[in-house]
């Protein structure tokens, strides 16, 4: 096992039309052991970035090294990592056992009694031990899922690259296998690299999340590090679901005026934002309040427009007085409980600690919300009053 | 319940299907087609089993004291040799046409390398190249620059014994694998277009090497098509007459192949003797269609994925 380390990785597609930039000046390092999801829109260069690490691809420039090791002119075959597609690029011709035996005839010197035994352990781990002699034709979608990755699993190699493996599943066979996917990768311990365009993957799994757009890095953290101090504002409206608001704000006298509101701001959030016009405030649907009338200092007269109840909470879609209800510019979630009508008056709240203000031109983060009543606000939410 | 379901229809008449002139139409146009190709070759059957001279009435089946197997036993001592030649000779071309093709479109469709374009743009134009502008290089290739039948010595040590028979053989089976393989390498590389490109990625983060990728994927996964073109080339080289006729010349020839003995049999000053023809040219086509039958589902297999 060991770590991977990106340095300066470029790839350049030509296209008839031009240069087209997949992956521009990527630094990431992966440690040792390490989760790591790349998540971002589809074309962002994720999976481009994944390529290149598992030798399908050459970065145009930059090295990468996967422990001390440089690696990045090497072919696949001399990499040691193992790779699961999305479509599972299972051998159709082989057995379950030919599938996972593959690599280790192909890559290592063991003896047969050696490779058995191995296959054998790996598709017990993944309880797919009574399937060994059938072909991947006659395996549903989430067993051949298995065997892909019981295929990458047995090799023991240094690092797994995964792409998109769960996109071909179907919703409750996903959120399953997002579990276990974890619980297996923390009990083998082997450095992993997870491509994703799903946020919720991304979050949940992860140790750490790379977010891409247009082959940029946009920002390297924590799951609750790129929720809550998003870099900007592509960070801030990616993770999250339903995404962050964003409304169009001008800074006037420390005021934050937008087309339907203003919002006064107080000193420390102002010192913030020194020196900056045109802003864009954001805010969590989870952290507006929907109030019976609008009376205090954050608090604006709203209309209610669609709301779409999940059980545990509902997704209320708000417009500011003065706007037409079926322009809603703000998306709030409430608690499941909580009836709130359509087409009905309401306040609503948007708290000054739970605020982001991003520069509307770069769109980078001036402002994060305050981290300290995050923790006493969660659990309480529920037990909201009507 | 009777009464719910009564037609206009009662009685017997209920029990047929109804009168469709449509359908017998269709009937109509179905038995003239069938006609227009069945009836070559029942001709050919029925005169097969008449002797030489009471060939007369050629759609009509000899009566039972005319029928005779006499030509057929004629016809396969004619053709013997024939067909010796022409196995020697198809068999080992086709296969070798197989490998090659096979690996050429693997190597042109399935592993990257730069400027392949230009390679694979050779190998259609190859396709393109009329037989008949080629077959006096092609004489004097096999008679002059490089005599295979005279044998083959470097310095003097003998390579290959000199045979005029094998010889020939040989260079006429060379001539068909270099004649054959851009067609069989189009059929091969349209099918490993429809290879996912993952599967081979898969197997090269495996740490497969690109032979071992051939011979451990590719290759098992392209039965149907090596099927198809076993039979397709198999049949071309078998029913080939121009090049037997330009390198062999004669059907009195020792090396000679079975199309170049059927254009001569049974045709002399005498006249010509159709039911030995008939018989002798039934024998000729056996082995393609033995072939067929064979391989019949890869055939179809073949097609369909490809």
């Amino acid at each position: 096992m060991a770590n991977v380390t990106l340095d300066g990785v470029t790839k350049v597609f030509q296209d008839e039309s031009g240069d087209i930039v997949a992956v521009d000046d990527l630094n990431l390092d992966i440690r040792d052991g390490e989760f790591l999801v790349l998540v971002g829109p589809s074309g962002c260069g994720k999976s481009t970035t994944l390529r290149m690490v598992a030798g399908l691809e050459t970065p145009t420039e930059g090295t990468i090294h996967l422990g001390d090791r440089p690696i990045t002119n090497l072919t696949p075959q001399e990499r040691d990592i193992a790779m699961v597609f999305q479509s599972y690029a299972l051998y159709p011709h082989m057995t379950v056992r030919g599938n996972m035996s593959f690599g280790l005839e192909e890559s290592t010197e063991l003896s047969d009694a050696e490779i058995r035994e191995r296959v054998e352990d790996a598709a017990e781990l993944l309880g797919i031990d009574n399937l060994l002699d059938r072909q991947p034709g006659e395996l549903s979608g989430g067993q051949q899922q298995r065997v892909a990755l019981g295929r990458a699993i047995v090799r023991e190699p240094e690092a797994f690259l995964l792409d998109e493996p769960l996109a071909n599943l179907d919703a409750k066979l996903r959120a399953d296998m997002r579990t276990e996917l974890q619980q297996l990768q923390e009990s083998l311990g082997t450095t992993t690299i997870y491509v994703t365009h799903d946020q919720t993957e991304a979050m949940t799994m992860s140790d750490r999340i790379a977010v891409l757009n247009d082959g940029e890095l946009q920002q390297v953290g924590t799951p609750l590090e790129c929720y809550h101090r998003p870099n900007n504002q592509f960070v801030a409206g990616f993770i999250g679901e339903p995404s962050m608001n964003f409304l169009p704000v001008t800074l006037e006298d420390g005021t934050l005026v937008g087309e339907h509101f203003e919002y006064s701001l107080s000193e420390d959030v102002r010192a913030d934002l020194e020196g900056h016009s045109e802003l864009i405030l954001g805010i969590r649907p989870e952290d507006i309040d929907i109030v019976d009338s609008p009376t205090g200092e954050h608090e604006f007269p709203a209309l209610v427009g669609v709301v779409e109840p999940q059980g545990n909470e509902n997704t209320v879609h708000l417009a500011f007085e003065g706007q037409d209800r079926t322009e809603s510019e703000l998306t709030a979630t409430i608690g499941g409980m909580r009836s709130v009508e359509e087409g009905t008056s309401v306040g609503i709240e948007l708290p000054e600690s739970a605020i982001h203000v991003f520069d509307a031109k770069t769109g980078d983060a001036l402002h994060s919300r305050s981290l300290q009543d995050v923790e006493s606000d969660q659990p309480l939410r529920g037990a909201e009053p009507a | 319940m009777s009464q719910t379901t009564t037609s206009d229809r009662d009685g017997i008449a209920s029990l047929l299907p109804e009168f469709n002139y449509r359908r017998l139409g269709l009937y109509l146009v179905i038995m003239l087609f069938v006609a227009f190709f069945v009836s070559p070759i029942w001709t050919g059957l029925v005169t097969s089993f008449k002797p030489p001279g009471q060939a007369t009435q050629p759609l009509l089946p000899p009566g039972p004291e005319l029928f005779t197997l006499d030509s057929w036993s004629r016809a396969l001592d004619n053709l013997g040799r024939g067909f010796v030649n022409s196995f020697a000779m198809a068999v080992p071309a086709t296969l070798v046409n197989v490998l090659l093709a096979s690996t050429a479109a693997y190597g042109l469709t399935l592993v990257d390398w730069r400027r392949q374009m230009l390679v694979v743009l050779l190998f259609v134009f190859g396709i393109f190249i009329p037989y008949q502008a080629i077959l006096v290089p092609l004489d004097n290739f096999w008679t002059n620059i490089f005599p295979l039948a005279k044998g083959l010595a470097i310095g003097n040590v003998t390579v290959i014994p000199a045979n005029q028979r094998w010889g020939t053989l040989a260079e006429l089976a060379i001539t068909h694998v270099a004649y054959g393989i851009p067609i069989c390498f189009l059929l091969f590389r349209s099918y490993y277009k429809t290879i996912s490109k993952e599967l081979i990625e898969a197997a090269k983060v495996d740490g497969a090497s690109v032979t071992r990728i051939y011979t451990r994927i590719v290759l098992p996964l392209s039965t149907p098509m090596i099927g198809v073109v076993l039979i397709y080339q198999f049949t071309q080289i078998w029913n080939e007459f121009l090049f037997s006729l330009t390198l062999i010349g004669s059907s009195a020839d020792q090396a000679a192949t079975i199309t170049l003995i059927l254009s001569g049999i049974g045709a002399d000053l005498s006249g010509t003797n159709f039911p030995l023809r008939m018989a002798a040219a039934f024998l000729a086509a056996l082995p393609t269609i033995i072939i067929y039958v064979l391989f019949a589902e890869q055939f179809a297999e073949g097609l369909s994925a490809g």
